[in-house]
């Protein structure tokens, strides 16, 4: 079973390359049943030919779950070619047959505008074995819960940042077959003039303490305070 | 300004970018420019996870082009994640400079668009290179298993300067089974099964799209422009039936309903160019093109085979000693005096006139097969290695390749001779005569009717036609 199909029956077979890859990547073993269904559902009959060259692709595809590297892959992909199928549907059919090494959810963290020393946290759910999650950036801790597990969570920790300050990372997640990158964001607002109109007493009055990071009104008659222009009151 | 940050990333394109103003906004989405100029990034209207999943494959795709096929393809080279962290669908493509690029559409929508690229340098062997760039960019994604599925004029950018074009738009690709497609395509381009909703698009329709837009850059008009109104109330309804099920080539032999009026009279006196002057070669491809594959999808000819022939139709160009522009030199038309400028008109064809050579691919044990492949060589021409070369097709450029031989014009015996300008002896059998002869280094043949020249063991054979 070393020819080539002719190219004839190479064109009708080549719709069951999607669906068998599929198959295989969702970890599903591919027995003679399976695959007499896939030829079905592209309106081929599953004569021994067919049956043949499928189980050819299959124990090419298998392999493509254990590539570790590039030219694993590439190598593979050389196999698919080899029987007649071209580049692009052998590439596509790798990727399709390897399982996902994890899925995350959300797929990037954004924390948007804070305020000057403000933190902030989040949760990231992770399908799949998770081996480590790292952080290079300092401002960033990840911490991962029932690690190794099919499904885990990632603690995200943004920790206080100072004003005009932004922060563009990723935080990389590595599987047992592979990696993905979160990447994610934040930014912290810049700091108020030192003074101000005071939105109470109308006067410019309005004197940022950056100390205590509060606004505080220096007229006597007003003295409001607050950490941000909404929540200013008398104390 | 606002901050792109990107994954996926591949050749070199950084983690993120900054945009400004939006550059254009299409059917799909809005186009911006990196600040440094060097990216073109695309963010879709419509934020589908879908597309998302579609453009991640495309790179995934992209990683395996060549640094050439990633000069003429111009494709997504990483996407985005978000914008000024808001998350959005789009990716990030090289920036093609406009100018000296432009696209496809603004030098041939029209014969007067043509003339006026003549008049300013630009001569018609410009759009032959131009037609042979479309055909290859289609023939690459066609061989490695895909079809670009929107072909049209608006797709392709043209380097004003050395022909050189690019293909862009490839983020609808299509890779049966797995890249469903994600558009129709224009009309003028699209293939009619595709019109009429019988196929989606494909291998075979690009084919066709493929061969309109070759046909439009090289005769200046849309040989399937339909002529015939077919529902007057409805346009949508009539661009539908008269490019899809009443589909016909304006030069059917039989159906002449969508016949241009001015079609054979020169170019320069406002006639519509047919293509009974392009080589016999480009002929048959239209033919098994826009006659006999036009509703038989699989007799149409591949991107590949368009490549050869617009490559061989290089050798066959002549130049108007009148208006001075370049078309195939029409040898198939016999007598000589029938022979006419496509562009002028003019008809007196002066001395020295060009010796036509036909090629011949060796085959075993010493037989030679005739392939359909013409030279036409006059005074000072070059006879250039991969002529000869049996393992090559002609090269994009001939910048650098190596010349074997030359032709002189003999203005006593009124004949052409070529000359040997390589250390390889070559032996020639004389038309006129029957005698062999050796041609060294140096030395020179006689282009008489009937000689025919042997340049080695392995080399392509030239018979000389006329």
């Amino acid at each position: 079973m070393n020819n080539q199909l002719a190219e004839e029956k190479l064109n009708r077979l080549l719709p069951a390359l999607s669906p068998l890859a599929k198959c295989i990547g969702a970890r599903i073993v591919p027995e003679e049943h399976v695959l007499e269904e896939i030829l079905r559902s592209i309106d081929v009959a599953p004569e021994e030919w067919a049956i043949e060259e499928l189980v050819f692709w299959t124990k090419i595809l298998q392999k493509a779950s254990t590539a570790a590297t590039d030219d694993e892959k590439a190598a593979i992909a050389v196999e698919l070619q080899n029987r007649g199928i071209l580049e692009y549907p052998a590439i596509l059919a790798i990727d399709a047959a390897i399982p996902p090494p994890l899925i995350v959810v959300p797929r990037s963290i954004n924390f948007g505008s804070l305020k000057p020393g403000e933190g902030a946290n989040a949760t990231l759910k992770v399908r799949g074995k998770l081996v480590k999650a790292i952080v290079r950036n300092n401002r960033l801790k990840a911490t991962s819960l029932n690690r190794g597990s099919e499904n885990s969570l990632v603690k995200v920790q943004l920790l206080a940042g100072s004003a005009g300050e932004s922060l563009q990372d990723n935080i990389l997640l590595q599987g047992e077959r592979g990696e993905v990158k979160v990447p994610v964001a934040a930014q912290w607002e810049k700091e108020p003039p030192r003074l101000q109109h005071c939105p109470r007493c109308k006067r410019k009055s309005l004197f940022w303490n950056r100390y205590n990071k509060k606004f505080e009104c220096l007229n006597l008659n007003c003295k409001v305070e607050g950490p941000s222009l909404d929540k200013l009151a008398r104390p | 300004m606002a901050i792109v940050r990107l994954y996926n990333n591949t050749r070199g394109v950084p983690n993120w970018l900054e945009i400004s103003e939006p550059a254009h906004t299409g059917g799909e989405g809005t186009i911006y420019f990196s600040r440094d100029r060097r990216y073109a990034i695309k963010i879709y209207h419509r934020q589908e996870s879908t597309k998302r999943q579609f453009l991640e494959k495309i790179t995934l795709l992209g990683a395996n082009l060549t640094a050439d096929e990633a000069q003429f393809l111009c494709w997504p080279l990483a996407l985005v994640a978000d914008v000024d962290g808001n998350e959005c669908v789009g990716c990030v493509t090289r920036r093609i400079p406009t100018p000296p690029y432009t696209t496809l559409m603004n030098v041939m929508l029209t014969p007067r668009q043509a003339a006026e690229q003549f008049q300013v340098g630009r001569s018609w062997a410009n759009y032959l290179q131009i037609a042979r760039g479309v055909a290859r960019s289609v023939a690459v994604l066609n061989g490695k298993g895909c079809a670009h599925a929107d072909l049209h004029f608006g797709n392709f950018l043209v380097n004003s300067g050395n022909s050189d074009v690019v293909l862009i738009d490839l983020d609808g690709l299509v890779v049966p089974g797995f890249l469903p497609p994600q558009v129709a395509g224009m009309y003028g381009f699209m293939a009619p099964e595709v019109v009429i909703g019988k196929s989606t698009p494909n291998e075979r329709s690009d084919r066709h799209s493929l061969a309109a837009l070759i046909l439009y850059t090289l005769l200046f008009r849309n040989v399937m422009e339909p002529r015939v109104t077919y529902d007057s109330d409805n346009e949508d309804n009539d661009a539908r039936i008269s490019w899809g099920k009443e589909a016909i080539f304006s030069e059917h032999p039989q159906d002449r309903r969508n016949r241009p009026r001015m079609l054979g009279v020169p170019l320069f006196q406002q006639g519509a160019l047919s293509y009974h002057i392009l080589t016999p070669a480009l002929q048959r491809l239209t033919e098994r093109a826009f006659i006999d594959g036009l509703y038989s999808p699989d007799r149409r000819p591949s991107a590949r085979e368009w490549i050869n022939t617009l490559s061989w139709a290089l050798d066959e160009l002549w130049q108007c000693s009148y208006c001075r522009q370049y078309f195939p030199y029409p040898h198939w038309i016999k007598p000589m005096q029938r022979r006419a400028c496509p562009f002028c008109g003019q008809r007196r064809m002066v001395a020295p006139l060009p010796s036509v050579l036909l090629l011949y691919e060796p085959r075993s044990r010493g037989n030679y097969a005739f392939t359909q492949r013409y030279l036409v060589l006059g005074n000072g021409w070059k006879l250039f290695a991969d002529v000869l070369n049996s393992q090559r097709n002609p090269p994009m450029s001939r910048k650098g390749e190596l010349s074997v031989g030359h032709v002189e014009w003999d203005s006593k015996s009124e004949t052409n001779r070529l000359v040997n300008d390589e250390d390889t002896i070559w032996r020639a059998r004389l038309g006129e005569d029957g005698s062999d002869i050796i041609v060294g280094s140096s030395t020179s043949i006689p282009l008489q009717p009937g000689t025919t020249i042997h340049f080695g063991e392995g080399r392509r054979l030239l018979v000389v036609g006329e």
